[in-house]
């Protein structure tokens, strides 16, 4: 192994090593009282940045230690993963907790009630890790099809936020409300030609991406 | 697929329908305005008989009809008058602040348009309007009264009113579902409706305010249903 791949390898292991401090900062940084009042005083911050970074807190609070680790390098991932061998039961859950809180009435029950918020959050860091333990295991028609309808969904409801004749969340300004719709339509747009563009990177390859290549080496720590 | 992993599917699937029931109240509703609504159709909300001072100084229970006598309906003098003596009415209710100049000038016409109907069909034994402000420290009765001048309001038809405290203030807007947020350019934004509210005091149904011949009928229905 030249030394070039071995000084990729080490940084792919710092930044794993990292991975999951980093979403236990996230969540608890996203749930500070002053925080998540000044993310939910305005929709598009509710919805674009506080929801979003909570499902990635969630990915991240259970990504590997080690990057060479085949998938899963916890017992109780494994079991998981056992009982969900295509990662259709929990993209379909994860897609519907993100789902849920686009409702505008789930919106405001979380802004205006402490456990419908507390629930929220943790939802949330359940889809995040939902998602990134299926979405490894999923094949690539249930990939297609899980991302194909969340984005075109989401994009719906940004579009139907842009041009609703009337207020949708009791808690939020209309035009708060036409900057929400503007955001999520960006939103899934950039998504979905992210995952187009590293379709078509893969070059063909089934569970292709830079983690398929490193696991060529064992294992060190699980 | 094994019988385990189909069970987690199914189990996966429920959570899913049960986490967007829970959201949409049964999948009936997206909205909270559209849930308040269907709650209040479904289960008639007893209005808290906290105190307010209306746009002619009287103080009175928010939704009494102290104006119900014949002798004082119509009259613009209406200090010490007796707490009513024929059958109080149906009342439709907003809520407002008179220096709102967005919304409100929307249901002031709203409201201007249902008291012409109103008298016009000769209804106004059955059905009164309220117009309650959420703006304590402004609306005083002297600024209701302005303001009850500027729309024309019929006092024989339409009261105007504020809640004597601001805790009295907030049990009203939580029994209507009714929420205040700052617009961010110094006034108040808040979901408006028309209220109906049965003569026993009780709200009975939430309408959009674009269609206040609902509200009316509603009025009416909630009046006759009353009858002794």
């Amino acid at each position: 192994m030249s030394s070039f791949a071995r000084a990729v390898i080490a940084r792919a292991h710092a930044v794993h090593s990292l991975a999951r401090p980093a979403g236990a900062v996230l969540a608890v940084a996203l749930v500070l009282p002053p925080v998540a009042a000044a993310l939910e005083a305005r929709m598009s911050l509710h919805m674009l940045v506080q929801i979003p970074l909570l499902t990635v807190a969630g990915a991240l609070l259970i990504a590997n230690r080690h990057p060479t680790a085949p998938a899963f390098d916890t017992q109780w991932a494994r079991a998981l993963c056992g009982l969900d061998p295509s990662g259709a039961a929990g993209l379909l859950l994860a897609a519907t907790i993100v789902t849920t809180w686009m409702i505008p009435r789930a919106l405001d029950l979380a802004t205006t009630q402490r456990n419908v918020d507390v629930f929220k959050v943790a939802s949330l860091l359940l889809a995040g890790a939902l998602i990134r333990r299926s979405w490894r295991v999923a094949s690539s028609i249930t990939r297609a099809f899980v991302l194909g309808n969340m984005t075109w969904m989401a994009a719906v409801v940004g579009l139907l936020l842009r041009d609703a004749p009337v207020r949708l969340c009791a808690s939020y300004l209309e035009s708060d409300q036409v900057h929400a719709g503007t955001g999520l339509l960006l939103l899934a747009t950039g998504v979905g030609v992210r995952w187009f563009a590293s379709l078509l990177g893969a070059n063909g390859q089934e569970h292709a991406g830079p983690r398929t290549a490193l696991s060529a080496v064992p294992p060190t720590d699980s | 697929m094994s019988w385990r992993n189909a069970t987690v599917l199914v189990l996966s699937l429920a959570a899913s329908l049960l986490l967007l029931s829970w959201a949409t109240d049964g999948f009936a509703v997206l909205t909270t305005d559209a849930a308040r609504a269907r709650d209040v159709r479904e289960e008639p909300r007893a209005v808290p008989r906290v105190l307010v001072r209306d746009h002619a100084g009287v103080t009175h229970a928010v939704l009494d009809d102290v104006y119900s006598t014949p002798e004082t309906r119509g009259t613009r003098d209406r200090a010490n008058v007796p707490v009513n003596a024929l059958r109080p009415r149906a009342v439709i209710v907003d809520f407002i602040y008179t220096r709102c100049i967005t919304l409100c000038s929307v249901l002031g016409g709203t409201y201007q348009r249902l008291q012409r109907e109103i008298l016009t069909r000769g209804v106004q034994d059955k059905v009164r309007l309220l117009t309650l402000s959420f703006d304590l420290e402004y609306d005083d009765p002297a600024k209701l009264a302005t303001h009850a001048r500027v729309m024309r309001a019929d006092p024989a038809v339409w009261t105007l009113a504020t809640p004597l405290h601001a805790a009295d203030r907030d049990a009203l807007l939580e029994t209507f579902g009714v929420q205040v947020i700052a617009d961010g350019v110094g006034g108040w934004l808040h979901n408006a409706a028309l209220h109906v509210a049965s003569p026993d005091g009780r709200l009975v149904r939430i309408v959009d305010i674009g269609a206040p011949e609902q509200a009316l009928a509603a009025a009416l229905q909630s009046w006759e249903a009353n009858t002794p």
